[in-house]
């Protein structure tokens, strides 16, 4: 119980932060709604008249990238793990009472919880902006799904990201992977582009990763693509990849810390 | 003379400088090259998905869209690999009060700004592979080819890149710790598609208030033979135009500047 209030606290102190630099989030709320706003002229060329391409119509995909745009900004965050290994602040946390991976989950949980609900009505005047050329979900159970597998997406990719993170026990400035990393997996989870239109062997490859459960399974999820099956066995999916991750992470972790030496404190 | 002789020996020293700072982190220095070869890798990939649902996008097919995005990258890797390292970091030299030693050198901030961080090294061979999308989008394509025209706006795209680069930084003196990087970035991708897809309010503002069609789609359309002496002559006529608005913009900013250690 004692333990659970700190996380709170990391978690209130990280929310009073984001609050502070609120202008940040909405200017990258900003560009995100102009790679939507883009998405929506070019699949607009692309489907010409179309009424369906690959199992979607273009409402349909309109909605696609708008939801999975808003779900990017509140799951991809840059985890502070790398400047604290880096400059040895990781020091001042190794001694406290409670766990560096907790801390950092709490700080980041705040940070999607801000994106998320400052995110809402942006998307909500989005929508009713191109509410005759978008995809309402009208199903008010398919916003809890939304979110709830917002959640385990946010674990997958907190979790990837702390084991990268691990690098820099070994490698100064490895945060540059995570930029690389980000890349790959906003083409892998679907973000850039629904998976059934990537090229045959990259799709193959697409979804053998785990990473479809970080954008394509929330976003088709939420637009009821999916049937409870469906939607039940991508939670386990979701549940046994951050499992995975947790376990590598781990033996990342123990290995790193063997290996640091608090250099710069 | 004696001016381009000075800026031209700062040039060579600051990429020598840049060199040596480069192999002495060379790990650093190709997981971004490699990051930056994957960015090309994975838009090629997204070309080939979108066409492989319709045979052209507002009249551009395939290889004119190759044409585009080899465009596109040319311009932002030459501006990356020549000033815009240093107009990203902004927010630190305005909020660190490092700007002040940078007003007491002889010399032009933005200058300075170019020259502390020019980015050749890494830049260069990811410009390559955009030379060789570009290539690969002309040897497919059949209309003809005007290279000294292309060339004229390739050197307008990166002025007009290098005017709103100066803009978009400017914003730091007015909110200091507003990071508009991302927004930069995003508003830049949309670069990468004809300007043709856009409809309306949205084509006029990409057009003339942020001119990403001047930029990147009529240089492309140099090399696939559309270009019109009307076209050209704008796109002259928006580079001198933004330039002179990035400096009007950057000296107001500057003049606003309290210096942050006081």
């Amino acid at each position: 119980m004692h333990h659970l209030q700190a996380y709170l606290a990391v978690f209130r102190v990280q929310w009073q932060t984001e609050i502070e630099w609120r202008l940040n989030v909405l200017t990258q709320f900003a560009g995100t709604l102009l790679g939507i706003v883009s998405m929506y002229y070019l699949w607009t060329e692309v489907f010409s008249g179309r009424a369906a391409l690959m199992g979607y119509t273009q409402p349909e995909i309109i909605t696609y990238f708008a939801v999975a745009g808003y779900l990017a900004m509140g799951t991809f965050f840059y985890l502070p793990v790398f400047a604290d290994i880096r400059d040895g602040e990781l020091s001042a946390y190794l001694v406290r009472p409670m766990s560096y991976l907790g801390y950092v989950w709490s700080q980041t949980m705040a940070r999607s919880v801000f994106a998320f609900l400052l995110g809402l009505p942006i998307m909500a005047g989005l929508f009713i902006l191109l509410r005759d050329n978008v995809f309402i979900v009208s199903n008010p159970l398919n916003y809890a799904v939304f979110f709830v597998t917002a959640f385990g997406a946010l674990n997958i990719l907190f979790m990837f990201n702390m084991i990268i993170a691990c690098l820099e026990f070994k490698y100064l400035y490895s945060d540059m992977v995570v930029w690389m990393s980000e890349m790959v997996v906003f083409l892998a989870a679907g973000h850039m582009i629904p998976l059934v239109f990537l090229p045959g062997p990259f799709r193959v490859v697409a979804e053998l990763l785990p990473f479809k459960y970080v954008g394509m399974f929330p976003v088709n999820a939420f637009m009821g693509r999916l049937n409870w099956a469906e939607i039940a066995t991508g939670l386990t999916m979701q549940l046994l990849w951050v499992g995975v991750f947790y376990v590598l992470f781990r033996l990342a972790w123990r290995w790193g810390i063997k290996r640091y030496e608090a250099f710069g404190k | 003379m004696e001016h381009i002789i000075k800026h031209f020996n700062i040039f060579l020293a600051s990429v020598r400088m840049e060199v040596m700072d480069r192999l002495n982190d060379i790990h650093i220095g190709l997981l971004i090259m490699v990051t930056i070869f994957v960015q090309i890798f994975l838009s090629v990939v997204f070309f080939q998905a979108l066409y492989g649902q319709t045979e052209s996008i507002a009249g551009w097919s395939l290889s004119e869209a190759y044409i585009l995005l080899g465009t596109w990258h040319i311009v932002g890797d030459i501006s990356w690999a020549l000033f815009v390292r240093g107009f990203i970091r902004m927010n630190y030299y305005v909020t660190s009060g490092s700007l002040d030693m940078m007003l007491r050198l002889p010399m032009d901030v933005r200058s300075i700004l170019r020259y502390r961080n020019i980015d050749i090294f890494l830049h260069i061979p990811p410009l390559v592979v955009g030379i060789m999308i570009l290539f690969y989008g002309i040897s497919n394509s059949s209309g003809p080819v005007h290279w000294p025209i292309y060339l004229c706006l390739l050197l307008c795209a990166i002025v007009t890149y290098y005017s709103l680069t100066v803009m978009l930084s400017s914003v730091t003196f007015y909110v200091p710790n507003l990071s508009i990087n991302y927004i930069r970035n995003q508003v830049l991708e949309l670069g990468q598609y004809p300007i043709a897809i856009y409809k309306g309010l949205a084509k006029l503002l990409l057009t003339f208030i942020i001119p990403l069609g001047f930029m990147f789609t009529v240089p492309a359309r140099a090399l696939t033979g559309n270009i019109t002496w009307i076209e050209f002559v704008q796109a002259l006529s928006v580079t001198v135009l933004f330039y002179y608005v990035s400096d009007r913009v950057w000296r107001r900013g500057l003049a606003r500047y309290e210096s942050a250690l006081g």
